[in-house]
């Protein structure tokens, strides 16, 4: 069975996926409410864009898109969709638009949902008869020996349901069973009759309440056709009360017989459909559960239809499972997206429902810089518990890694913010509270991440030792010596912070955080602001040159080759989830995590493994969080 | 469904072609697509869909007219399209609001989107939606979720409706008392003649989650938990101990609830010492929770053991040994008898708190609030709705509850029938009990979707001797059991979708709310930024909320901090900016839930009142 996913399922799975997971991950800021375009706010610094209201507004980059027109990142919220094939999944058939309503959006052909477990029916042959057995060899072999015959039935090959024992139900056709269940769905059966009752019932009333509210209109101390008719439900009303029927007179007898009258097709009190059970007949069936298994049987409320699969349905039904009928499986679609907006489509599928290609696709991870994060391998510092969670009161150290999809350099600027949202009364979020993040000076100026090549361009070594030279704005001239060269990646061997790796449009960073003895328990996340300088180049399609402008900046970018075309800037906010950290009761009953609270107690400050502190201590310790909110001001509270 | 669809070209009053101005087929209206409409609609001229709605229409599935019904309940969805008789989807969304407010809008945006993506499938810009509403619902709840149909999915227009009218016609009837059983609480409100009687509306928390906590309590003080076996050769089987709080999950909690619990026909006998549950409470000693730990019914074994020691032995309930999700830690917990039968005693029992009085209570309350002509249209015409009312033998349980309260707040109508037609005033006022002017109604009660009603009384019983009005009276009198109003046997919870696939069905309307009205509320603001708070709204009405809803309507700063920052740096001027900005944007959504209508302060279109109007 090839079922494509939902796209609405597929998209808050994944950020329910990446609220478990332990390994690190990068998500990508789109509000919920997008502010509306204003070219006045988009000229200035983009802090507009750190208006934060939910948790979940953070996407993983796969399932985000980028309207160009608008110069912004999409998500799936903030798109309008438009069908643009119905089709379904377990057959794969294209319903035509003017049968889905008629056959409620369901496949009409042979494909059925289990009604115990919801995987899908096949429909099974019944056995030839075993005097079959005693035949000789020749026609036991032939194809007719192996097909059964009929009659045929539906039957779950995992919960092993089938329709013949279950409810008595089998077919003389393999094919084509979805007719008569569509059948069945179109006249809605007992709730359908009773449905159209009414209607006609309530249809009688209006129109007996229509003309009675003209007649008595002289009556009637308001004017307008609305009142005019409540007028003249009212006088109905008030005639029951007093006994009179002074006003409305025919037609207000018209309209009690229509509706006080009303005798409904199946009240209430009497069984309909199929198992239907008296009120009683259902008391004493739930009560006698468990009657017949002895005391304390192990039963699963498997004998009872599932509250899930009951309220499905409008009308009572039977509260035993094996009444459960099998589903026709509810048709996907193939949706033409865009940006909500500027109308501009962002992804337009290929039609056919077989087709996994698309005509258009504007997703995220063409246009913006990737970020990946892992622990780094490092030695020197804290190990993760068993469980793969931090422990409170480490240092540990990451890498990111910063890819870059454009096919020009990019230079990268990442600031530590933090988000925090203290009025929320049900749900209280402060995001880079407790972490000291440490991402060295490089970070806070432009980090220079190459461009992404294809494959058979990229070059061999000679290249990567430039664009790490590039990287770190050391440049000069091109006349670097060797031995300087192999001094500097010397130096680096061992250290945690700031570049460690330029190759191909990827730039590896390191950073090192400290982790607080307050979020025992909670998970570990920062915001990141990235802001990303690219060369606009009308040669290079992607990002848009018809962008409402980011801010332009003159061309005295650290390092980049510059050119005579304009850079620009495109400012996102990132949350960089490190994983959970470990609560107290475990990290307590862990000896090495008391060797490491006990070295806290008596360092400088700056705690860790097994390794020597000092350097570590002294990179870039300036660069604290509250350093970060006072010196520039990028911390905002939501 | 076609002869409300407006598509049939050779309809003599369609305009011809798509390029007729706005102004002709306002003239024209939608036409009527059958003569038996022709009169009515000609009433409805200005108030049909804009004609840019009309014009602007694109290939659709369904008829223009066919709109989407959406009963959002606080744990149930339920969704589909009007005139059908089934709901397309039913879905599970919790914790998205609570009786306080929002508690995560942006579930709510991700819940409508899924229900439009996913399970109606079609283009939300293309059919009006009419929108079920309990009459209790916050009005911060009702801003966001207009805010998310509006800005989010750009619905044309929104009509809120309130759902315990529409339950009441999905009944066939206009005038009744309407008990909506839901998961949060239980609404009472009475409705003459299409007009709900919001300020006689009373409610009580005694709802599904309350039952849900009392099941959870009693599982864990009486039940046994069963740990799975041990998959170590030769361990023995684990033994039984109680029941660990974690196993029990919530959503194992409402499966169990729904699929093996029922109401008993009636109260437990009294046991031999105690009279009743409040006696047995008294007479226990005082223990009262651990001091630590804060009052839930889990800790309150005072009342624990009382149940218990009510109920359990008179119960002839088998036990069962119900499994967990495999997906926790296994195993099965064994949930005695008595508890199945007895958990919902909650919804009847009296305990005396007066913030949250058992449902017959509440009913009677409500009819006590009625006004005295009221009364008996009232409570001939009782219509049980909601979830929680699907438990087998909840509705005949309540009218029997009903029933006892009432004949036992007049004594003189318990002991003999002949005496019932005494008038109620001449016993002495001080001897009467709270429900005791209501007692001469009993005889008129009369549960609509009553699925075991009782049998009819004698003849004798019939003659309400005394009463005023002598011939008449009896003509008008209770009706034999067969003539009594009956209703459908809808599910409980459905009710109020299918009042609504109705009302969309006859076209009915409810007060609409338009798409360019809410975008012009929210488009103007203050004059100056400088005045951030408090918004207040455009209609001279009060204010629509009083409580602030946590998330974005409300500016997310205190009012008095863009004051105190000096804009000295370019960064921070731009966030003053883009802070300001905000507050523009909240208060605009403040203003646009001005626009949504407010049943309980009577802002409803037309004055007031929802009034069945025909489109």
């Amino acid at each position: 069975m090839l079922l494509h996913p939902d796209p609405m399922s597929s998209i808050s799975s994944s950020i329910h996926a990446h609220d478990a997971r332990r390994a690190p991950t990068v998500l990508f800021h789109s509000p919920v409410y997008p502010p509306a375009p204003n070219p006045a706010a988009a000229s200035s610094l983009p802090s507009f864009r750190l208006r934060v209201t939910s948790p979940k507004e953070f996407h993983p980059i796969s399932a985000l898109y980028f309207c160009e027109e608008c110069d912004a990142i999409r998500c799936a919220r903030t798109v309008t969709c438009e069908v643009s094939c119905y089709y379904c999944p377990n057959c794969l058939f294209e319903v035509p638009g003017a049968s889905v309503r008629a056959q409620r959006n369901r496949c009409a052909r042979n494909c059925f949902l289990c009604p115990c477990c919801t995987n899908t029916l096949l429909v099974h042959p019944t056995d030839p008869p075993s005097s079959l057995a005693n035949l000789p060899l020749p026609s036991l072999t032939a194809p007719q020996a192996s097909q059964g015959e009929p009659p045929y039935y539906l039957s779950c090959p995992v919960c092993r349901w089938d329709s013949r024992s279950a409810l008595g139900l089998d077919f003389e056709k393999p094919t084509g069973l979805g007719a008569a269940f569509t059948k069945r769905d179109e006249d809605g059966g007992v709730a359908g009759a009773q449905f159209e009752q009414l209607k006609d019932a309530l249809e009688g009333f209006l129109k007996a309440g229509t003309p009675a509210a003209s007649g008595a209109a002289a009556a009637a101390p308001h004017g307008s056709r609305v009142t005019q008719a409540a007028y003249a439900a009212l006088s109905r009303g008030s005639a029951i009360g007093h006994g009179a029927s002074a006003l409305g007179g025919r037609h207000a007898a018209q309209a009690k017989e229509d509706l006080e009258g009303f005798r409904p097709l199946h009240p209430s009190h009497a069984p309909a459909g199929p198992g239907a059970m008296s009120d009683k007949e259902r008391v004493e069936w739930v009560r006698n559960l468990g009657a017949g298994e002895g005391e304390g049987a192990l039963l699963d409320f498997e004998s009872v239809a599932s509250v899930g699969s009951r309220m499905q349905n409008s009308w009572v039904g039977s509260l035993r499972a094996r009444d459960l009928q099998p589903t026709r499986i509810p048709l996907r679609t193939k949706l033409t997206k865009r940006c909500s907006t500027c109308r501009h489509i962002l992804i337009k599928p290929d039609p056919k429902a077989q087709s996994t290609k698309f005509k258009i696709k504007l997703t995220a991870s063409m246009y913006l810089p990737s970020l990946t994060v892992s622990p780094s391998p490092h030695p020197a510092f804290a190990r993760l518990t068993p469980a793969g969670e931090l422990r409170a009161g480490r240092t540990y150290a990451f890498e990111l890694a910063l890819a870059n999809p454009l096919y020009d350099p990019i230079g990268v600027k990442l600031e530590v913010v933090r988000v925090a949202r203290a009025d929320g009364e049900a749900e209280d979020w402060d995001w880079g509270r407790g972490l000291e993040v440490r991402m060295g000076k490089g970070a806070r100026e432009k980090v220079q991440v190459g461009a992404f090549a294809e494959v058979w361009d990229l070059e061999e070594d000679e290249e990567d030792e430039y664009l790490l030279d590039l990287a770190e704005g050391a440049v000069e001239g091109g006349s670097t010596a060797a031995a300087a060269r192999r001094k500097r990646r010397a130096a680096r061997e061992g250290s945690t912070v700031g570049v460690l790796e330029a190759k191909g449009n990827v730039t590896r960073l390191g950073f090192e955080v400290d982790v607080g003895r307050e979020l025992a328990g909670q998970e570990a996340a920062f915001p990141l602001l990235v802001t990303y300088t690219y060369r606009e180049d009308t040669a290079s399609a992607p990002p848009s040159p018809t962008a409402p402008a980011p801010t332009s900046k003159p061309s005295a970018a650290a390092g980049a080759d510059e050119s005579d075309d304009t850079l620009k800037e495109f400012a996102f906010l990132t949350l960089v989830q490190l994983g959970a950290v470990a609560g107290r009761e475990q990290s307590g009953g862990d000896t090495g995590s008391q060797r490491g609270s006990m070295r806290i107690a008596s360092g400088s400050g700056a705690p860790g493994g097994p390794g020597a502190p000092g350097d570590r201590s002294s990179v870039d310790s300036s660069v604290g969080r509250a350093a970060l909110r006072k010196e520039r001001g990028v911390s905002v509270m939501f | 469904m076609s002869g409300y669809t407006s598509l049939q070209p050779s309809t003599p009053l369609r305009p011809s072609s798509s390029s007729t101005s706005a102004a002709a087929s306002r003239s024209a209206g939608p036409p009527p697509a059958t003569p038996a409409h022709q009169s009515t609609s000609l009433l409805l001229r200005g108030s049909g869909p804009s004609p840019a709605y009309t014009t602007t229409r694109r290939h659709s599935l369904y008829g223009t007219e066919t709109r989407v019904v959406l009963d959002l309940g606080s744990r149930i969805w339920k969704v589909g399209f009007s005139g059908e008789s089934e709901p397309r989807a039913v879905l599970v969304k919790e914790g998205l609001w609570d009786l306080s407010g929002v508690r995560d809008e942006v579930g709510i945006v991700d819940g409508l989107r899924e229900v439009y993506i996913g399970h109606l499938q079609t283009d939300p810009k293309q059919r009006k939606v009419i929108l079920l509403e309990n009459p209790l619902l916050p009005t911060p709840v009702k801003s966001a979720i207009a805010r998310a149909l509006f800005q989010n999915l750009h619905v044309p227009s929104l009509s809120f409706a309130p759902s315990p009218l529409l339950s009441l016609l999905a009944a066939g009837r206009t005038t009744g008392l309407v008990i909506d059983v839901g998961h949060l609480e239980t609404t009472v409100l009475g409705i003459a003649s299409t007009r709900p009687l919001f300020p006689l509306l009373l409610n009580t928390p005694l709802a599904g989650q309350a039952l849900t906590t009392r099941l959870r309590a009693l599982i864990i003080a009486h039940g046994t938990y069963l740990p799975p076996p041990s998959l170590n050769v030769g361990a023995s089987a684990p033994l039984p101990t109680r029941v660990p709080r974690d196993v029990l999950t919530p959503s194992w909690l409402e499966e169990a609830k729904g699929r093996v619990l029922f109401v008993e026909p009636s109260d437990a006998p009294p046991l031999p010492s105690e009279s009743s549950l409040s006696d047995l409470l008294s007479d226990l000693p005082e223990e009262g929770p651990p001091p630590d730990l804060p009052y839930t019914e889990e800790t309150d074994q005072q009342l624990l053991t009382a149940l218990a020691s009510r109920y359990a032995p008179n119960s002839a309930t088998p036990a069962l040994a119900i499994r967990l999700p495999a997906s926790g830690r296994g195993g099965h917990v064994i949930l005695p008898g008595w508890i199945r039968e007895r958990a919902a005693e909650l919804f009847f029992a009296s305990t005396g708190d007066v913030d949250a009085p058992s449902i017959p209570e509440t009913v009677l309350h409500a009819l006590a609030k009625m006004p005295m002509d009221l009364r008996r249209p009232m409570v001939d015409n009782l219509l049980v709705v909601g979830g929680t009312v699907d438990l087998p033998g909840f509705v005949p349980r309540l009218r029997t509850e009903i029933l006892r309260l009432l004949s036992s707040s007049s004594p003189t109508t318990s002991s003999s029938p002949s005496s019932a037609a005494a008038p109620p005033s001449s016993t002495p006022p001080y001897q009467r009990s709270k429900f005791a002017r209501l007692a001469p109604l009993a005889k008129w009660l009369n549960v609509l979707n009553d699925s075991d009603p009782p049998a009819p009384a004698p003849d004798g019983e019939e003659d309400a001797g005394g009463l005023p009005g002598g011939k008449k009276r009896r003509r008008l009198g209770r009706p034999e059991r067969d003539e009594r109003a009956r209703a459908p046997g809808w599910a409980g919870g459905m009710w109020a979708w299918v009042g609504g696939s109705l009302t969309g069905a006859l076209k009915t309307t409810a007060a609409e709310v338009l798409r360019e009205r809410y975008e012009e509320a929210l488009l103007s603001s203050p004059p100056s930024f400088s005045v951030p708070a408090p918004p207040a709204p455009l209609s001279s009405a009060p204010p629509p909320s009083s409580a602030p809803a946590p998330s974005s309507p409300t500016p997310d700063h205190p009012p008095q901090e863009p004051m105190d920052v000096n804009p000295a740096s370019a960064e921070e001027a731009d966030k003053l900016r883009s802070q300001r900005e905000e507050e523009r944007e909240a208060w605009g959504c403040v203003a646009a839930a001005a626009v949504l209508p407010d049943w309980t302060r009577g802002k409803g279109a037309e004055g007031g009142g929802w009034v069945v109007a025909v489109r």
